[in-house]
């Protein structure tokens, strides 16, 4: 045992598990319509697994802090913040990120309209606001202006001011309802 | 920003989390929705050797409306629960604080056990059900026990829970939700605890006010109930003169402490707002008028 993990150890009176400890745990989470599986560490967080096992770096990592909503997935259909998660939680759950909204080259209505309308300049925050707006849109179609400003509350971007996020959520979903009628 | 290292148990039954919890002593903690443990972990604040997941345990999600009690299951999402008292279009003093709880991500995730459990004086959930006097049935290693959450939450962050002991089941007698309720809260930004909230229902009896439920959250140290706006409410109609003398009333019986939300006469005065704001609401509601917001944050 290294004498500084001795030192620690002594000044939080308690063992300090290391590495060679911990124990890893199978993990099977269903990735945009792909099984995943991985034998991952208790404390990995169901963004890492999304972009360190999965490979899949759409989902952006942001305030860390379960504030912005940069990470937001789907989660069983719904929107959850992915680095406030374990992926040992996410076992035998269905996971999709924005990877899973595009059909080839071409963007999803919600993209098409987040690009229309310049809801987007760094683009950093954007993955979590189409996931977070893709729940909303699912569980209630034709949002007013005060549904929309609620289901996104949980997302912070710092370049629009909002409104036209706003806005190319509203004419997505003026489109999905022409398409669907 | 990583947790530190710890084992991990998934349990199937709350009698097996009981039994893990035991094992893993002082060191072990319960995962419920975990929308409030993960980030204290990944700060550092918390550093559990054990977490006891309750994820798979899959029976206890249920709401079950009766016609003396609702019952709700600890593990039941705060979405959920909003989301099946505003379809059945009832008590939404319920469904006011169950979807005004941080953003849509969280509430997809968070458990009113976990909300319980934490006994953080600024959760909304322990102000509603303080205000309502509901009870929370308990298992562990000693049986099974009920207990009124007015005495489950003594302390801040400190529930009155022993080793083992986990929250299983939460129960509102309907009684105490007859009459027009809301659940008002002001918040700095969505995801943010509020900086204060106030539950108010009111049972009417023609005009007047047959009883009247009010309490707080994060106004103190645990959810205070004001038992005694009752006394000053019954039999009277509700007036601009009486919600000035329930919210003066309100201002003086309020333990805020100063902090980064704000000063405790910036909360004194706050507690005032929002009680005139659920009033408000509640008088909006029963005429049928537009209630308006009953969460307010920036942005």
């Amino acid at each position: 045992m290294s004498s500084r993990r001795a030192v620690r150890e002594r000044l939080l009176g308690r063992r300090i598990n290391t590495m060679a400890e911990t124990m890893k745990i199978p993990v099977s989470i269903t990735l945009n319509g792909s099984i995943v599986r991985a034998d991952v560490e208790p404390r990995m967080l169901l963004v890492e697994f999304i972009r360190e096992v999965a490979g899949q770096t759409g989902t952006h990592i942001g305030c860390d802090t379960s504030y912005c909503g940069a990470c937001t997935v789907l989660v069983n259909g719904r929107p959850a913040k992915s680095c406030t998660l374990l992926a040992v939680q996410a076992d035998g759950w269905s996971v999709n990120t924005v990877e899973s909204l595009e059909s080839g080259d071409t963007l999803n209505v919600l993209q098409q309209c987040f690009a229309d309308k310049h809801a987007l300049q760094c683009g950093f925050c954007t993955p979590g606001f189409l996931m977070a707006a893709t729940g909303l849109l699912e569980q209630n179609p034709d949002p007013d202006d005060k549904a929309i400003r609620k289901g996104l509350g949980g997302n912070v971007c710092r370049c629009t001011g909002y409104l036209p996020i706003i806005e190319a959520v509203r004419s997505a979903a003026v489109v999905i309802k022409e398409r669907r009628s | 920003m990583y947790p530190s290292r710890f084992d991990y148990v998934k349990a199937a039954s709350f009698a097996e989390a009981s039994a893990a919890l035991l094992q893993g002593g002082d060191g072990a903690k319960v995962l419920a929705g975990g929308q409030t443990l993960i980030p204290m972990m990944k700060l550092r604040l918390l550093r559990p050797e054990l977490i006891v997941d309750l994820g798979g345990i899959d029976d206890a999600r249920d709401i079950v409306v009766d016609d003396d009690v609702i019952e709700i299951g600890a593990l039941a999402r705060h979405a959920d629960i909003g989301n099946e008292f505003r379809a059945q279009n009832l008590c939404p003093i319920i469904s006011d604080c169950a979807l005004g709880i941080a953003d849509a991500q969280v509430r997809n995730m968070g458990t009113i056990g976990g909300s319980l459990a934490e006994a953080d004086p600024c959760s909304c959930w322990p102000a509603l059900l303080v205000a309502l006097d509901a009870a929370v049935l308990i298992e562990g290693p000693g049986g099974t026990r009920a207990l009124r959450v007015r005495d489950l939450l003594r302390d801040a962050y400190t529930p009155d829970l022993a080793a083992g002991e986990l929250i299983t089941r939460i129960a509102v007698e309907r009684a105490a939700l007859d009459g027009i309720g809301a659940f008002v809260a002001f918040k700095r930004a969505a995801p943010a605890y509020p900086t204060a909230s106030v539950a108010l229902q009111i049972n009417y009896d023609g005009d007047r006010i047959a009883a009247l439920r009010l309490g707080f959250g994060c106004l103190g140290l645990t959810p205070l109930a004001f038992d005694a706006a009752s006394d000053m409410a019954c039999g009277k109609t509700v007036t601009p003169a009486l919600i000035a003398d329930i919210a003066a009333a309100a201002s003086a019986f309020v333990e805020p402490i100063d902090d980064a939300k704000g000063s405790e006469t910036y909360k004194r005065s706050l507690a005032a707002g929002l009680v005139t704001r659920a009033f408000n609401v509640v008088e909006a509601r029963r005429t049928g008028a537009p209630a308006g917001e009953t969460h307010q944050y920036y942005g």
